[in-house]
């Protein structure tokens, strides 16, 4: 008996040991005022099949949903990878093969344009600390005279290039897509499409994806999950599509989520010259897109990451099998994306 | 003077005049209208309290009156009885929706 609490104590010694890098850096003791500091609200590390770090904060815990932000965008685009593996659409299809109200002059918007970010909308994917907010598309979109029908105000926008021809990351192109998505898959409303072909497979049952007036799933912005449920997006995406012996999008399709459109190298709008975009997902291969520094130089060049704002994240290396999660408020844009990706590289060292 | 900054103000935040470029929406609206949503789905997704959810909700350019009403899992936002919004809890899956009223 003695022996086993000196093992249970050793055990409970090491695991507080561990991962102090990842409390220092999102769960820092002390006051902050005006919203300042990380404001972590769950941070999970899942290696090899373990959890091995989970922390809860500011009153969240495993059981309340954290809004997505535009890790919404990764998920409605794993919607898409499912319809092409069913064999319900191609990502080289038209917009217009499922919707015969589109606008004929959009109808050269391709679906892996949307995937890529690459229809060459006029948008302006602009927050609420821009000194253009009236520009800002996607603000226009959620809160002004695009939220009733978010379908209709992404296709009113005109082409500042061809489709293919540009890249630019846009909320317009995933709620495009997401408009699309229940007739692809011939069903009467978004939320059977998601229950029936993505979460339901996976076993997530707590879940919402908010829509606007019209019906549109909001697949930008408004996807909410439980932390541990958003793991199994990411184990899904490290498995390449399969969970639980079961396969719900071809292996091939990681290829596309994790390589950048080919555009993306030659002509870029309004891009921060540090964040590499892929298939909806966010990539570090910054050799291949002849950047000289990677985004997250403290990970692998084949992590991946979905990406949301205030400070959500999504990491998965392959290479490591490691996938973590992090939901948040940041506010003052501390503990960015490098910063959640070394302290867990860092963590796994201790 | 005190009157003529609100004036200027005023004019800012509710003109829906738009430039080259811009969208019509004043940015008073935009603020309206973030507000009951994200206050909504604060309360009736997430369900974190409403302390919580004011913070959370807290914009720098405009500060609504915000009004919860629990048993009909509506909020509604107000800007000096002009402008208006409302965002309402419809079910777990589908969380909450924006909707508007001027």
């Amino acid at each position: 008996m003695k022996y086993l609490v000196l093992v249970f104590a050793l055990i409970s010694f090491t695991s507080a040991q561990a991962f102090q890098a990842v409390d220092k850096a999102a769960f820092p003791a002390g006051k902050f005022e005006k919203r300042n500091g990380p404001r972590t609200d769950a941070l999970i590390v899942w290696k090899n099949g373990r959890t091995l770090y989970e922390r809860y904060g500011r009153g969240y815990t495993a059981e309340k949903k954290h809004i997505l932000w535009s890790i919404s965008k990764s998920i409605t685009s794993l919607l898409f990878a499912v319809a092409e593996y069913k064999g319900l659409a191609s990502r080289a299809d038209s917009i217009c093969n499922f919707d015969s109200s589109i606008p004929k002059e959009k109808c050269k918007i391709r679906f892996e344009h949307l995937l890529k970010w690459t229809s060459g909308l006029d948008w302006v994917e602009e927050y609420e600390k821009s000194n253009r907010i009236k520009s800002a598309s996607v603000l226009a979109m959620l809160y002004g005279e695009g939220f009733s029908n978010m379908r209709q105000f992404v296709l009113g926008h005109k082409f500042a290039v061809p489709p293919g021809k540009a890249w630019r990351y846009s909320s317009g192109d995933t709620a495009l897509l997401m408009s699309l998505l229940p007739k692809i898959f011939n069903q009467d409303s978004i939320h059977k499409v998601i229950e029936k072909h993505l979460f339901g497979p996976l076993g997530i049952s707590d879940w919402t994806l908010e829509t606007d007036l019209a019906g549109n799933g909001i697949g930008a912005s408004y996807f909410h999950l439980r932390p541990r449920d958003l793991l199994k997006i990411g184990q899904l995406v490290l498995a390449k599509g399969k969970f639980n012996d079961q396969r719900l999008f071809d292996s091939k399709w990681f290829d596309f989520l994790s390589t950048s459109a080919e555009i993306f190298k030659e002509k870029r709008f309004e891009h921060d010259g540090k964040n590499i975009g892929g298939g909806s997902f966010w990539l570090n291969t910054f050799e291949a897109v002849d950047f000289d520094n990677a985004p997250w130089p403290s990970a692998p060049q084949d992590a991946i990451m979905a990406l949301g704002h205030w400070g959500q994240y999504l990491l998965i290396v392959p290479s490591m099998n490691l996938v973590a999660v992090r939901n948040a408020d940041t506010r003052d844009g501390k503990y960015k994306s490098p910063d959640f990706v070394k302290s867990i590289m860092e963590g796994l060292r201790e | 003077m005190n009157r003529f900054y609100v004036l200027v103000i005023s004019v800012l935040l509710f003109s829906g005049c738009s430039k080259d470029g811009e969208y019509s929406s004043s940015i008073a609206r935009l603020g309206l209208n973030f507000s009951a949503k994200s206050m909504c789905s604060c309360l009736w997704v997430s369900e974190n309290d409403e302390e919580f959810c004011r913070e959370y909700t807290a914009l720098k350019q405009v500060t609504p009156k915000i009004s919860v009403d629990h048993e009909a899992k509506t909020v509604t936002t107000s800007l000096f009885w002009i402008l208006s919004a409302k965002a309402n809890f419809l079910s777990a899956h589908k969380g909450c929706q924006l909707g508007v009223k001027d």
